[in-house]
C-alpha cells in the first residue's frame, strides 16, 4: 500500500474501535486512540524527510467527463503541515484522557478525534480540489458532532458553526464547479489561474470565504465565540485553536500562490490585508470586554488570524513567511492556551473570570505554561510569537503599507492588555474562599501544556529552525526571493534585524545580576505581614477582591457613543453575519407565511397561476 | 570573544553599571531642578546613590496573600528588559554602521517589558491599591502606545528601515528628521508620550502618590524596591536617548559633537522636568482620551506629511 495513504486510512479504521466500547471504559479507547495517534506522528515524521510523493487512484467518470479522481501529493508544505497535525493530534488525545475523567461523556468522543484527524490529513494530501472539498466538509461535520458533546448551549453553537462553515464550503464548491468548467481540470498542481479574469476573481473569492471562515478571521468568525464557552476545552484546542488554523491558513496560502497568483498590490492583495488588518483590531477590541476565558481566548483566536490573512494575502515574500510562521506559533500557543483554561475549568469548576483568583500558587504549572503563551501571544520577546510578528511587520514596511503596519502592532499592545487581565484575574489577584482546596491538574494533562509551553519558547529564541526546516522549504518552490537571510541564529532581512539567542542570553544575565544585587539586600529575612494596610485601615477581607474583568471599564465606557455601542454589540457576538442572515432569513420566512393562509381557494388559485407560467413557456420556447 | 565582548557591554559599558550611574544622576537633576522650581535647595548629587545603598539594607515586608516569587522576579526582568534597551541604543549610537540584538521594533517591544513587569508586580501584590495602579498603568500603556507607535513608524518610513543604523545614516546624509515637518510634529508626540512611559506627572496615574500610594509599587520594600527605582533611572536614561536617535541624529563621543550630544540628552531632560513641574496630574480616560484624541490625529498628519515626502 502507497505510504501516503497510512495517514488517512490509519485513524479513519482505528477511530471505529472505540464506538465498540462502552462509556464507562473510555480511558481504554483513550489508550488506543492515543496509540494510534503516535502512530500517525511516527509515519508523518517519517514521511517528512521523503521529499515529494504522489498516489493517483482513478475510481470513475462521472457524465463520461468529470474525472473523480483519489490524488494525493506529498510535498515539503503539506508534509509540515501533516507532521503538526498529527502532533497535535497526539497531544489532545493525551489530555483528553485526564480531562474527560469524571465526566459523562461518549467513547465516540475519540472516534470523532481520530476521524477528525483522518479528514485533516485528507485535506492536506489531497491534489485534488473535489477530494479536498469532501475531506473539509468531512471535517465541518466533525466538528459539529465533537461541539455537541459539550455542555449546556452545545446545540446552538453547534448548528451556528455547522451553518456558517457549511454556507462558506458551498461557496468552495461553486468555485470547483467554475474551475471545473473553465479550465477542464481540478487536479491543483496541474492550476495556475490568473486573477485578471472575472471568473478567476470570482472563484479566488469563493475559495478565500471558505478559508477564511475555517480560520476564523471577520466576517466569517462569529462561529467561534459562539461555541467557545459550551464546547469541551479538549476539542476547542483540537479544532478551532490548531487545527482549523493550520488548514484554514494552509488552503489560503495554495490558493494564493499555487492556483491562483495573487501579486502585491493588486485589488485582491489589498482586500485580503483590509480583511486581515480589520480582523486583528475588532476581534482584540472586543476581547477586552469579556468575562469568560474561553470566550476572551476565542476572540483572540480570531484576532491573530488577522496576522496571517495579512501577512499571506500581501504577496510579500517576508511577509508571507511570517505569516505562515505565525499560523505555526498560533496554533502552539493557542491550542496551549485552551488546554490552560480547561485545566482552571476542570479544577476551579468555572471559567468566568469574575469567580476566579490567585490560583498561581494552587496550579503553579498552569500558571507558568498559561503565563509563556500569553506573552507569546502578546509578542513579547523573545517568544515565538514576536518573532513571526515582525517578519510580518518587515513585510509591510517592505510594501510600504504604514497603516497596516501601524495597526498590526497596535494590535499586539491590545492583546497584552487582554492577557494581563486574564493572568490577573485568574492566576495572581486574591483568591476567592470558594478556591481554597484547588488542586494541581493531573500530569498527563500538564504533559501537553508543558510540551506546547517549551515549543513556544524553543521557536522563539531558536528561531532559525522552525523557520529553515518547515517554513522556507515550504515558501521557496512558490515565491523567489524571499529577501531574509538567517546567519548564525539572527534574522536579517534589509530592512532590520533580530537576534533572538543574543537577547535572550543578554536578559538571563540581566536577571543574575538582578539576583545579585538581591543577595546583598535583606532577602533572606523577609517578613511576611499578615495584613494589607489600605488608607489607613487593616483591609484585608472578601471585599477587597479585585477581579480583573472591569480593568478596561472606564476606556471601553468612556468612549463615545458609536464605541459604547459597537462594545454592546460585540458582548453579544460582534458584528454577526449570522445573526444578520437570520433577520433577512427570518423577513423572508415572513413573506412566505403571509402567503400561507390556509384557504383552499388560495392554495388553489396559486396552482393555476403556476400551471399557467408553466404552459406559457412550453408553448413559446 | 565577540560572547565576552557583548557581555562586557551590556553590564558594564554603556549598559548596566554606566546607565546606572547616567540615569540615578538624571534623576537628581530632575530632584534639583523640582526643588529649585519649588524654592527648596534640593539634594547633593549623591543622593540617588544614597537611597538605593540605603534601600538595600532595609528589611523586606510583604503582605500575607502576595504570589511570592512573581512578585520578587519581576523588578529584576524589567531592570534587564531596561539595560537592554539602553545596551541596544547606546551601542549603535557609539559604533555607527554595526547593528546589536536588533532593530526598532525590537526595541519598541523590549521597552515596553518594564511596564509589563511593573503590571504583574503590582497585581501580584494582592494590595487593591496596587492591582489599581497596574489596570491603570496597562490603560496607560495601550492609550500612548498608538500614538507612539506611529510617531517611530514617521520616522521609520522616512528612512525606510527599520534598523537604528539606517535610520541614523539617513539623518546624517538627508538632515536630521526634526528639520521636517513631520519630524517636528512626530517629535512632539514622542515627547507627550515619553512622559507616560517614564509615568511622570501629568501622566503618573499608576503610581499617583497621593491617591493611590505608589501603586504598583505600594508594596515593595528593601532591595526589592531599590531595584524598581533604578529601573525607572535606566529608562528615564534611555527615553530621551531613543528620541534623540530617531529624530535628533544621535549623539557621538567623537570631537565637538560631544557638547552638542549632551546638550540635546539635557534639553529633552528639561522639557521632561518642567512638563512634570507644571502640570497637575490627570485621570486615566483623560490621560486615554488625549492619547486617542489631539494625539494620535497629530501622528497620523505627521504620518500623512511624511508620505507626502514633507
Amino acid at each position: 500500500m502507497n505510504d501516503l495513504l497510512f495517514p488517512i486510512l490509519v485513524p479513519a479504521i482505528a477511530g471505529v474501535i472505540p464506538l465498540f466500547i462502552p462509556r464507562k471504559g473510555k480511558i481504554v479507547a483513550g489508550v488506543i486512540s492515543l496509540a494510534a495517534a503516535v502512530w500517525i506522528l511516527l509515519k508523518a515524521l517519517r514521511l517528512f524527510g521523503m521529499g515529494e510523493l504522489s498516489y493517483n487512484l482513478r475510481f470513475f467518470k462521472l457524465g463520461g467527463s468529470f474525472p473523480v479522481d483519489f490524488t494525493l501529493r506529498l510535498y515539503h508544505f503539506s508534509a509540515f503541515i501533516l507532521l503538526f497535525i498529527a502532533l497535535f493530534g497526539v497531544l489532545i488525545i493525551l489530555y483528553s484522557l485526564g480531562y474527560l475523567r469524571g465526566r459523562d461523556t461518549s467513547s465516540a468522543y475519540y472516534s470523532f478525534i481520530l476521524w477528525t484527524l483522518a479528514a485533516a490529513s485528507g485535506v492536506v494530501l489531497s491534489d485534488n480540489l473535489l477530494m479536498l472539498l469532501i475531506f473539509w466538509e468531512i471535517l465541518t461535520a466533525f466538528l459539529f458532532f465533537l461541539v455537541n458533546m459539550g455542555d449546556k448551549g452545545h446545540e446552538r453553537a453547534a448548528a451556528k458553526s455547522f451553518i456558517i462553515l457549511g454556507f462558506t464550503d458551498a461557496a468552495m464548491l461553486l468555485a470547483v464547479a467554475m474551475i471545473w468548467v473553465e479550465f477542464g481540470t481540478i487536479t491543483i498542481s496541474a492550476l495556475s489561474i490568473s486573477t485578471g479574469t472575472a471568473v478567476g476573481a470570482i472563484a479566488f473569492v469563493l475559495m478565500f470565504m471558505a478559508a477564511i471562515a475555517k480560520a476564523g478571521a471577520m466576517p466569517l468568525h462569529s462561529w467561534i465565540p459562539e461555541l467557545a464557552e459550551p464546547t469541551l476545552s479538549s476539542v476547542i484546542a483540537f479544532l478551532p485553536a490548531s487545527l482549523d488554523k493550520l488548514l484554514g491558513i494552509y488552503l489560503l496560502a495554495r490558493i494564493s500562490f499555487d492556483i491562483f497568483k495573487i501579486a502585491p498590490g493588486s485589488w485582491l492583495s489589498i482586500m485580503m490585508m483590509i480583511v486581515g488588518a480589520a480582523t486583528i483590531i475588532l476581534a482584540v477590541l472586543m476581547a477586552l470586554v469579556q468575562h469568560n476565558l474561553k470566550k476572551l481566548l476565542s476572540f483572540h483566536a480570531i484576532s491573530q488570524v488577522g496576522y496571517m490573512v495579512l501577512g499571506v494575502g500581501s504577496g510579500i515574500p517576508v511577509a508571507i513567511v511570517g505569516g505562515l510562521f505565525h499560523m505555526l506559533n498560533n496554533a502552539i500557543y493557542k491550542s496551549g492556551l485552551f488546554l490552560c483554561a480547561g485545566a482552571v475549568e476542570k479544577r476551579a469548576g468555572t471559567t468566568n473570570l469574575e469567580d476566579l483568583g490567585g490560583l498561581a500558587r494552587l496550579m503553579p504549572v498552569t500558571f507558568v505554561t498559561m503565563a509563556i503563551a500569553a506573552f507569546s501571544i502578546s509578542g513579547v520577546p523573545p517568544f515565538n510569537g514576536f518573532v513571526s510578528k515582525w517578519l510580518v511587520y518587515q513585510g509591510m514596511l517592505k510594501g510600504n503599507q504604514v497603516i497596516f503596519l501601524v495597526i498590526a502592532i497596535f494590535g499586539s499592545a491590545l492583546t497584552l492588555a487582554s492577557f494581563i487581565k486574564v493572568l490577573h484575574s485568574v492566576f495572581l489577584g486574591r483568591r476567592p474562599a470558594r478556591l481554597e482546596g484547588v488542586k494541581e491538574v493531573g500530569f498527563t494533562m500538564q504533559l501537553p501544556m508543558i510540551f506546547l509551553a517549551i515549543l513556544c519558547v524553543l521557536f522563539g529564541v531558536f528561531a532559525r529552525y522552525p523557520l529553515e526546516r518547515f517554513i522556507l522549504p515550504a515558501v521557496i518552490p512558490a515565491v523567489e526571493n524571499i529577501g531574509m537571510n538567517i546567519v548564525a541564529g539572527d534574522i536579517i532581512t534589509p530592512e532590520g534585524f533580530w537576534s533572538p539567542a543574543a537577547a535572550t542570553v543578554l536578559i538571563i544575565i540581566g536577571i543574575a545580576a538582578g539576583l545579585i544585587i538581591y543577595a546583598f539586600s535583606r532577602m533572606r529575612r523577609v517578613r511576611v505581614d499578615e495584613n494589607v494596610w489600605v488608607g489607613g485601615n487593616i483591609m484585608d477581607n472578601e471585599e477587597m477582591r479585585i477581579p480583573g474583568t472591569h480593568f478596561y471599564k472606564t476606556v471601553t465606557d468612556d468612549l463615545n457613543p458609536m464605541a459604547r455601542a459597537a462594545f454592546r454589540d460585540g458582548e453579544k457576538g460582534a458584528m454577526d453575519v449570522y445573526n444578520f442572515w437570520g433577520q433577512f432569513g427570518g423577513a423572508f420566512v415572513h413573506v412566505l407565511r403571509v402567503l400561507h393562509n390556509g384557504i383552499l381557494s388560495t392554495y388553489l388559485s396559486w396552482a393555476v397561476i403556476g400551471l399557467g407560467i408553466l404552459a406559457f413557456i412550453l408553448m413559446f420556447r | 570573544m565577540h560572547t565576552a565582548k557583548y557581555i562586557f557591554n551590556y553590564l558594564v559599558f554603556p549598559g548596566f553599571v554606566f546607565t546606572a550611574v547616567v540615569g540615578l544622576l538624571t534623576t537628581w537633576v530632575d530632584r534639583k531642578v523640582t526643588a529649585r522650581i519649588q524654592w527648596r535647595v534640593g539634594p547633593p548629587w549623591y543622593q540617588p546613590f544614597a537611597d538605593v545603598a540605603k534601600l538595600l539594607g532595609k528589611e523586606i515586608i510583604i503582605p500575607a496573600g502576595a504570589r511570592r516569587t512573581g512578585f520578587f522576579l519581576m523588578p529584576i526582568v524589567g531592570l534587564s528588559a531596561a539595560t537592554l534597551a539602553s545596551t541596544i541604543l547606546w551601542l549603535v549610537n557609539l559604533h555607527p554602521g554595526t547593528s546589536f540584538v536588533g532593530d526598532t521594533i525590537v526595541l519598541l517591544y523590549i521597552m515596553t517589558i518594564p511596564a509589563i513587569a511593573m503590571i504583574i508586580g503590582g497585581s501580584a501584590s494582592s494590595n487593591p491599591l496596587g492591582i489599581l495602579g497596574a489596570s491603570r498603568e496597562m490603560k496607560l500603556l495601550f492609550a500612548y502606545e498608538l500614538p507612539l507607535v506611529i510617531a517611530v513608524m514617521t520616522s521609520v518610513y522616512k528612512a525606510g528601515s527599520f534598523s537604528l543604523q539606517s535610520i541614523l545614516a539617513h539623518q546624517a546624509q538627508e538632515g536630521i528628521m526634526l528639520g521636517s515637518f513631520s519630524g517636528v510634529i512626530s517629535f512632539i508626540v514622542m515627547l507627550m508620550c515619553a512622559q507616560a512611559k517614564l509615568t511622570f506627572v501629568p501622566f503618573d496615574i499608576p503610581e499617583a502618590e497621593t491617591e493611590l500610594a505608589g501603586g504598583t509599587h505600594i508594596e515593595y520594600s528593601g532591595g526589592a524596591l531599590a531595584v524598581v527605582k533604578l529601573t525607572k533611572a535606566i529608562m528615564f536614561f534611555v527615553m530621551p536617548i531613543f528620541i534623540i536617535t530617531l529624530f535628533w541624529g544621535g549623539i557621538s563621543f567623537s570631537g565637538w559633537r560631544i557638547l552638542t550630544s549632551i546638550l540635546k540628552y539635557v534639553a529633552i531632560v528639561v522639557i521632561f522636568v518642567l512638563v512634570k513641574n507644571t502640570n497637575p496630574r490627570v485621570r486615566i480616560d483623560q490621560a486615554v482620551r488625549f492619547f486617542w484624541g489631539p494625539m494620535f490625529i497629530l501622528s497620523i498628519a505627521a504620518m500623512i506629511l511624511a508620505v507626502l515626502g514633507h
